[in-house]
C-alpha cells in the first residue's frame, strides 16, 4: 500500500521540484569563490592567508606532522599531555593567571594531539591582535610544564581511563582497532602505567622534537592585510629551529574481516560499528567515493541506509557510512544503534543494503542527486569564517592546491556512474567488512 | 563517524545546554565560537545586528537578518509550542510531532522533503524544548523559495499513513534508548528533573516517558498539530542573504495565505507547590564507573524575572562554576585536588523559568561526601563575601564578547532570534544583551545568586555504581 501511495506521490510531487531544476543548473555554474592568498613572512616562512577587513576578528591555525603514533611506547599519551600543558601557563603566567590573561583578551589559543600531528588554534579579536601573537608566542615557545597542572592533568585521564571501560563507543573502537590492526600504534591505548610514566622531561623531548619549520603549515583568516600576517608570523614562529620531518610509523597491514564481533555491556540498547579496507585522500578514486558513499550512507536523511533501517523499519534513529582516514590506514567506518531485541534484524538489513550496493551499484540519478548535494551544499561550510578556516586549513593540510577550494565543485560534477560503480566495486563489499556489537544483543552467535 | 551527531533530529537534555550557549552566549565560548564578524560596522561592539521584522495579515511574525558574505540563507519556522505544552499522558507528542513534520503533505510524499532540500544542495533539520518546536533549512538563496513553498504547505496540510506513524514511533522510541536509557548520566537527571518540577510540565522529559511514548495515538496526535501549527503561532526567521524587502513578497505568497487557527489556546501551565525542602536522589547502574555529584536549583528566567535580573543570575554562575577560573572549578579542583571536575552553569531560557546545575566528579579515592561538603563550603563563601571586582569584571566582558563572537554565523544569529521571541523576548531585550550584562552591578549578582542558590529549592543527585560493586 505504501509502495503505490509513494510513487503516484511522487509524480504528484515532480512539478515543485522541476520548476526549479533549471535555477539549479545555473547555480552550479556560479562558483562562489574564496580568494586564498599564499604569502611568505619576512622571516621565509610561508602562511594561507584569506583577507577580509569587513570582519574585526583574526583566526589562525597552524599543524606540524608528527603526533602520538611516533611516541615512545613507554610514555604512552606523552604526546598529548604536553599539547595540553600548553594551555597551562607560560612565561611569566602560571596555569590561573594564564587562563586569567585569556579571558582578559577575550581570546583562544590552545595546542592539541593527534595520531599524526599537531594542530594549533587561535582566535582574537583585531583590536587585541598584538596581545593575541604575544599569547600565542608565549605557549609556543615558553610553555612552563609546571608540576602542580601535570598532575592534576593526570588525575583527570586517569578517571577517563576508568569510565571508558563501559563506553560503547570506546570499547567498539578498541574490539575493531584489535581486530583489524592489532600490532599498529594505531591499536594503541593509553594506560594508568603509562601515564604515570609521563614526566616533564619527557614533554620537553616530545617539545623539542616536534616543533619545528619543517612540516609548519599555517592558515590566517579574517581583519589581517598580507603584511601584518607575515609579521604576526615571523613573531609566533620564526624561533622554531628548520629541523627535519618527523619519522614515519609504518602503514597499517589491514587483517580480513572476522567473523561479528560481541562486546557485552549492561544496556538496552547496542551499538554496531562496522569497517571495511578504504582509500587515502589523494587516490584518485577519493571524489567518486564522496559520491558513491553519500549515496549508501552518507550525510543525509535520504541515504539508502537510512532510508531502509530508519525509514521503512524504524529499526534506528540513525545510521550512517563514511570515510575514515589516517596518515597510515584508511577505512570506510560506519555506525548504527539499535534495541537489544533488534541487533539481528539490523545486521541482516544493513549487509544486504550493501550487497545490493556492491552487486547492483547506483543509478544516474542517485548520482546527479548526490552531485547536487554535495555540490550545492558546499557554500553552507563557507558562510562564516570560522568555517573558511576550517575548510582552507584542511586542504592545506591535506596537500591539496591553494585553489582547490574553487575547483572541488568542479572535480565532484566530473563524476561519472561509472567512476561510481568502479569504487563501489572497489570498497563496498560487505565481506570486507567486520562487524562489532556493544551492548547485549539478542538472537546472536557470537563467533569469539 | 561524523554523520552521528548531524542527523539529529531533537534538542534534548544534554543538548538543551548546547541550545542555551546559542541562545545566550555563553562564558568563556569564544573557544568554541571562534570568529565574528562586523557586518555593522560603527554599531557598538556590544551589540548584536538589529533585525527588520514585519507580520503578515495573518499573524505570522517574520524576522530578517541580512548577511551577504555567502549567497546562502538559512531558513527557521518557529513554533510556539512544545513538550510543556502537552496533555497530560501524552508526552512526547511535541517531540513525535517534529519527526512527522518529514512525513508528507498532499504534494510532497512521506521522507520527500528532505529528499528534495538535499537535491537542491540544502540541509534540513528540526528540533524541540520545552517551549518551542523549530524547522530549520539552510540552502543557496535561489532555493529559497521552494522552502518556503514547502514549509508552508506542511504547517498546515500534513499526511501522513498509520504504519507510517507507527514506524516513527519505533524510531523514536529508539531515540530515547539512544539519548537516555543507554545513558545512567541522563537518566538520574531525568529523575532530578521529575523532582525540582514535580508538577510544572518542565519536570517531564522532552522526548517523553518511554511508556507513554508507546501508547501515543493518530487522534490526539492530530489535535495537538490543527491547534498549533498555525501561522499565529510561529515565527518566520530566515538570516543570510536576503533583506526584509526582498523576502515580503515571498513570504506574503506562501505563509500570507495560511489559515490562522482561531481562539489560539493560552500557553498556561499549572505551577508547582511551595518547596518542602532539600530533596535528594541516588541512582546507581552497573556502567557508572565513576560517580559523580550533581545538583539543580529553581531560577527565574528572562521569561519570567524583572530588570537585570536573568543578566544578573548568568554573570553570578558563571563566577561561581564557569570554566576554569571559576570558584568550583579552582577550589576543587586546583586546590584542594578532590575532583577531576567541577562547575556550575545556569539555564536562564525558559519561558517559564530557569535553574541552575552544579556538578562535580570525584579524584579517585575521594567520596561523593567529602566532594558535596566541598561545594557547599564554597558556595556558602561565594554567598557569604560575593564575587571581586576582578572576577566581576572578567565574567561580564568574557560573556559580552561570546555574544559578539557569536555573530559569525548566520545560524547562531538566527536560532538565537528565533528562542529568545518564542521563550518571551523582545528584539530590543535580545541586541541590548551585551551592554545589560556590562550593567550588572556586584549587588545585583550577590542578590541573585543568594535567591537562587537555596538548598530548599534544589535537588542534588548523586550517581554510583551498585553497592556489591563499590
Amino acid at each position: 500500500m505504501r509502495a503505490l501511495m509513494l510513487a503516484l506521490a511522487l509524480t504528484l510531487a515532480t512539478p515543485i521540484d522541476a520548476a526549479f531544476a533549471q535555477r539549479a543548473e545555473q547555480q552550479q555554474r556560479q562558483s562562489f569563490g574564496v580568494d586564498v592568498e599564499r604569502i611568505v613572512s619576512p622571516g621565509g616562512i610561508e602562511a594561507w592567508l584569506v583577507s577580509d577587513s569587513t570582519v574585526p576578528i583574526i583566526v589562525m591555525r597552524a599543524y606540524w606532522r608528527g603526533g602520538s603514533a611516533i611516541e615512545d611506547a613507554n610514555m604512552i599519551g606523552v604526546t598529548g599531555v604536553m599539547t595540553d600543558m600548553m594551555g597551562e601557563g607560560a612565561g611569566p603566567y602560571d596555569a590561573n593567571a594564564w587562563k586569567e590573561r585569556l579571558e582578559e583578551l577575550n581570546m583562544s589559543v590552545g595546542f592539541s594531539a593527534g595520531w599524526d600531528g599537531l594542530g594549533m588554534g587561535l582566535t582574537t579579536l583585531s583590536e587585541n591582535a598584538d596581545a593575541a601573537f604575544e599569547m600565542a608566542r608565549l605557549s609556543l615557545h615558553e610553555p612552563r610544564f609546571d608540576a602542580a597542572p601535570l598532575e592534576r592533568i593526570k588525575r583527570q585521564i586517569m578517571v577517563g581511563i576508568r569510565a571508558r571501560e563501559t563506553n560503547p563507543g570506546y570499547l567498539a573502537n578498541e574490539a575493531l582497532d584489535n581486530a583489524l590492526y592489532p600490532n599498529h600504534v594505531y591499536a594503541r591505548r593509553t594506560s594508568r602505567e603509562g601515564v604515570n610514566a609521563i614526566t616533564i622531561a619527557g614533554m620537553r623531548e616530545r617539545h623539542r622534537a616536534l616543533f619545528n619549520r619543517a612540516t609548519l603549515r599555517i592558515t590566517i583568516v579574517g581583519d589581517i592585510d598580507a603584511a601584518a600576517a607575515g609579521a604576526a608570523v615571523d613573531r609566533i614562529f620564526s624561533a622554531l629551529p628548520q629541523g627535519s620531518a618527523p619519522p614515519e610509523p609504518a602503514d597499517a597491514s589491514f587483517n580480513p574481516p572476522t567473523p561479528l564481533i560481541v562486546r557485552d555491556l549492561p544496556q538496552p540498547q547496542s551499538l554496531i560499528l562496522f569497517a571495511g579496507p578504504g582509500i587515502q585522500d589523494e587516490d584518485p578514486d577519493w571524489i567518486p567515493l564522496a559520491v558513491a558513499n553519500y549515496i549508501l550512507g552518507g550525510g543525509g536523511f535520504s541515504s539508502r541506509l537510512m532510508t531502509e533501517v530508519r525509514e521503512n523499519r524504524g529499526l534506528v534513529y540513525g545510521i550512517g557510512v563514511g570515510p575514515s582516514v589516517r596518515e597510515h590506514v584508511a577505512m570506510i567506518r560506519g555506525s548504527a544503534q539499535t534495541e537489544n531485541g533488534n541487533v539481528a534484524e539490523a545486521l541482516e538489513v544493513t549487509r544486504a543494503e550493501m550487497r545490493r550496493f556492491y552487486e547492483q551499484g547506483a543509478t544516474q540519478a542517485e548520482v546527479n542527486d548526490a552531485i547536487t548535494y554535495l555540490t550545492g551544499s558546499f557554500a553552507l561550510d563557507l558562510d562564516s569564517n570560522s568555517k573558511i578556516a576550517s575548510v582552507v586549513h584542511g586542504y592545506q593540510v591535506a596537500g591539496r592546491s591553494i585553489d582547490y577550494i574553487n575547483r572541488r565543485n568542479d572535480l565532484i560534477r566530473a563524476v561519472t556512474l561509472a567512476d561510481v560503480n568502479r569504487v563501489i566495486r572497489r570498497l563496498y563489499n560487505p565481506d570486507d567488512y567486520t562487524f562489532v556489537v556493544v551492548g547485549q544483543p539478542e538472537g546472536l552467535a557470537p563467533a569469539n | 563517524m561524523k554523520n552521528d551527531v548531524s542527523i539529529l533530529r531533537v534538542l534534548q537534555s544534554a543538548l538543551l545546554q548546547v541550545a542555551r550557549f546559542v541562545l545566550r552566549p555563553a562564558p568563556k565560548a569564544g573557544v568554541a565560537l571562534v570568529l565574528a564578524l562586523a557586518l555593522f560596522t560603527g554599531a557598538d561592539a556590544q551589540e548584536l545586528p538589529r533585525p527588520e521584522t514585519f507580520t503578515l495579515s495573518n499573524g505570522m511574525q517574520v524576522v530578517v537578518i541580512t548577511d551577504r558574505r555567502a549567497p546562502v540563507v538559512t531558513h527557521m519556522v518557529w513554533y510556539r509550542v512544545g513538550s510543556a505544552d502537552e496533555a497530560r499522558g501524552h508526552s512526547g507528542i511535541a517531540h513525535f510531532f517534529e519527526h512527522l513534520m518529514f512525513k508528507g503533505t498532499r504534494e510532497i510524499p512521506p521522507g520527500e522533503y528532505s529528499r528534495i532540500v538535499a537535491r537542491n544542495g540544502g540541509d534540513d533539520n528540526a528540533f524541540t524544548s520545552w517551549d518551542y518546536t523549530a524547522y530549520h533549512v539552510r540552502i543557496a538563496r535561489d532555493r529559497l523559495e521552494l522552502i518556503m513553498r514547502m514549509e508552508a504547505d506542511r504547517m498546515r496540510n500534513l499526511r501522513y499513513t498509520d504504519e507510517t506513524f507507527l514506524s516513527e514511533r519505533d524510531v523514536i522510541v529508539e531515540e530515547r534508548r539512544q539519548r537516555i536509557d543507554n545513558s545512567p548520566g541522563a537518566v538520574l537527571g531525568e529523575r532530578m528533573r521529575a523532582m525540582l518540577w514535580p508538577h510544572h510540565p518542565y519536570g517531564t522529559p522532552i522526548i517523553g516517558w518511554l511508556h507513554e511514548i508507546q501508547s501515543l495515538d493518530r487522534a490526539s496526535a492530530q489535535a495537538f498539530y490543527e491547534t498549533w501549527y498555525a501561522p499565529n503561532n510561529a515565527i518566520l526567521v530566515i538570516a543570510g542573504d536576503i533583506t526584509a524587502e526582498e523576502l515580503r513578497p515571498l513570504a506574503q505568497r506562501y505563509y500570507g495565505r495560511l489559515r490562522p487557527t482561531r481562539d489560539l489556546p493560552e500557553r498556561t501551565w499549572v505551577s508547582d507547590p511551595p518547596n518542602v525542602g532539600p530533596m535528594r536522589v541516588t541512582h546507581r547502574d552497573e556502567k557508572v564507573r565513576q560517580p559523580s555529584l550533581s545538583r539543580i536549583y529553581r531560577a527565574i528566567s528572562y521569561g519570567t524575572d524583572e530588570g537585570r535580573q536573568a543578566h544578573a543570575l548568568d554573570v553570578a554562575i558563571d563566577i561561581l562554576g564557569g570554566g576554569e577560573t571559576s570558584r568550583l572549578y579552582r577550589a576543587l579542583v586546583e586546590d584542594q585536588r578532590i575532583a577531576v571536575s567541577a562547575g556550575a552553569g545556569a539555564n536562564t531560557s525558559g519561558l517559564g523559568g530557569g535553574s541552575v546545575s552544579v556538578y562535580a566528579t570525584p579524584a579517585e579515592g575521594v567520596t561523593l561526601e567529602q566532594v558535596e561538603a566541598a561545594v557547599d563550603a564554597v558556595i556558602a563563601a561565594y554567598l557569604r563575601d560575593g564575587p571581586t571586582d576582578a572576577e566581576l569584571a572578567r565574567s561580564k566582558s568574557s560573556l559580552a564578547a561570546a555574544a559578539v563572537y557569536s555573530r559569525d554565523s548566520q545560524e547562531s544569529l538566527a536560532n538565537m532570534y528565533g528562542a529568545s521571541l518564542a521563550q518571551g523576548e523582545s528584539i530590543d531585550d535580545i541586541v541590548n544583551w551585551g551592554n545589560d550584562i556590562q550593567a550588572v552591578t556586584r549587588d545585583e549578582a550577590i542578590t541573585m545568586a543568594r535567591q537562587t542558590l537555596d538548598i530548599n529549592a534544589s535537588v542534588t543527585g548523586w550517581l554510583l555504581p551498585p553497592e556489591e560493586a563499590q
